[in-house]
């Protein structure tokens, strides 16, 4: 055994804290073994020594000093918290970049789709004129060629192709009917280039049904330029009777 | 004795009115410069033109002798008129100018007919059972129309149109007669964006049809012009008459 050993087991034997066993053995130490004398010597010396020293008693003000340290470690955590700002802007910024990102990809996106839908509507309203057009020159067909004229009316905007063909139609068509067609589509304009172009289709109208209509919806708003064409409609050897009574009685309206 | 003899004259009656042309067409267009005619649709394939007046106008001075005129055409149909063939299109003309044969056409339903008649030497243009197309345009003839469908294009200056339709009507249907009556009957349940117009006559419409007039700019418009949808709209029928009436009436 050696002297960490004898050590500890003398300690034990001084604090009561051995079993019968180890209790002899120190005695047998104690007897036999000179070194284990001179520990069990040393080791009682101490823990007299020990028992023998004052307790030691904080300060007043050092009690009420952890008394109050150990009052503010026991009060429950508040809410606030605290922030590292660095972190903060940086996640600020990264999500500020997504979300750019993000609203950059849809913007293009819609774009892109705009232009598309952009350049359908385009193609589609090309091929829409397009059949308009075809149907307004169908010759084998008045009915296709009114249909034509109706549908073209209801178009958006004013087409100059598409006002071309009404003309052509109201001067030159063989079915009057579809002439009537062409003039009601073309009196929904209303601009005063139209206005002048129907003054001259009066001149030159063969039609004395669409002559009829073309005085009738010329003297409408009191326009005074149509008199000379209108006497001369009246005087116009050939000039129809239905002609010549719708001239007379717009020249009446108009004076 | 009697019995033999009647039927003998019937005999000679359905021969003298058994003058008939035949062009095979079942499409195309049939443009008819006539003063007057009647129409009717069948379900064949040839166009068949037959006269009424049969051989009783034969002139018997007139034997071996080629009728002439001066517009150059000549019968080369044995029922007095004038039928030429230009692809799809088959145009027929009368001979004369005052004296018009009582002609009779079938057509079959595919084929597009046109009536142009300008003189004031004619009669009723008269068109029945038909799913055609029809175009007519005249001054003075009277139009009447039986049991048709539409399309329709007609005009007329000083004479009248009066039509039945049947039940399955198409459109675009248009009507105009300066100084008549238009008189048109419809089914009840013709779906059309209407326009009825006059300058200087009235305009008349059954009770019942279920119509709504159009609003334009907040204004309804009442006089002489009238336009509104039956049956919630549909093809376009226009019915105008400057200085008569004008009646629409339902089935």
């Amino acid at each position: 055994m050696n002297k960490e050993e004898k050590e500890i087991l003398i300690n034990n034997y001084l604090l009561q804290a051995c079993d019968g066993s180890e209790m002899q053995m120190v005695e047998k130490l104690l007897q036999e073994d000179e070194e284990a004398r001179m520990i069990f010597k040393q080791t009682e010396l101490l823990l007299k020594k020990l028992e023998n020293e004052a307790t030691l008693q904080p300060s007043e003000s050092l009690r009420q000093t952890f008394l109050l340290s150990l009052a503010n470690e026991l009060k429950p955590t508040q809410a606030t918290q605290s922030f590292n700002l660095n972190v903060f802007y940086k996640v600020a910024a990264a999500l500020l970049v997504i979300a750019t990102s993000v609203a950059a990809g849809f913007w293009v996106n819609t774009l892109v789709q705009e232009r598309k839908e952009y350049a359908a509507l385009q193609k589609e309203m090309q091929e829409t004129k397009s059949l308009l057009l075809s149907m307004m020159k169908n010759p084998l067909s008045a009915s296709q060629r009114m249909v034509g004229v109706s549908q073209a009316a209801d178009y958006s905007s004013i087409d100059q192709d598409i006002i071309k063909s009404m003309f052509r139609l109201l001067n030159e068509d063989p079915n009057s009917n579809v002439r009537l067609a062409a003039l009601e589509a073309l009196a929904k304009y209303n601009t005063k280039e139209i206005k002048e172009q129907l003054l001259i289709s009066l001149a030159k109208q063969q039609d004395p049904v669409v002559q009829v209509a073309l005085i009738k919806l010329l003297t409408q708003d009191n326009n005074q330029a149509i008199k000379p064409t209108l006497e001369e409609l009246i005087q116009k050897e050939g000039t129809e009777k239905a002609v010549r009574d719708a001239a007379h009685s717009a020249l009446l309206r108009l004076s | 004795m009697k019995k033999l003899m009647m039927i003998a004259l019937v005999l000679v009656a359905a021969t003298l009115q058994a003058q008939e042309y035949k062009v095979a067409k079942s499409s195309g267009r049939l443009e008819l410069y006539v003063g007057r005619v009647t129409v009717e649709g069948y379900a064949g394939n040839e166009i068949v033109f037959t006269s009424k007046s049969g051989k009783s106008e034969t002139d018997s001075r007139a034997a071996g002798l080629r009728s002439v005129n001066g517009s150059g055409l000549e019968d080369n149909t044995g029922v007095g008129i004038h039928v030429a063939v230009k692809d799809n299109i088959i145009e027929v003309y009368q001979l004369k100018k005052l004296n018009h044969p009582d002609l009779k056409i079938l057509v079959p339903k595919g084929i597009v007919v046109s009536f142009k008649h300008d003189s004031k030497y004619g009669g009723d243009a008269i068109f029945r059972n038909m799913e055609n197309e029809i175009e007519i345009s005249c001054q003075y003839n009277n139009i009447v129309l039986e049991n048709i469908t539409g399309p329709l294009t007609a005009k007329t200056l000083y004479g009248s149109i009066d039509a039945v339709f049947g039940n399955n009507v198409k459109g675009p249907i248009s009507m105009v007669s300066v100084y008549s009556h238009i008189d048109i009957t419809l089914p009840q349940t013709v779906k059309a964006n209407l326009k009825m117009l006059t300058s200087y006559g009235e305009l008349f419409m059954a009770s019942g049809f279920p119509w709504e007039i159009v609003i334009k700019d907040g204004m309804q418009q009442w006089g002489d012009k009238v336009e509104g949808k039956l049956n919630g709209g549909g093809f376009a029928l226009d019915l105008r008459s400057d200085y008569g009436k004008v009646y629409l009436r339902k089935k």
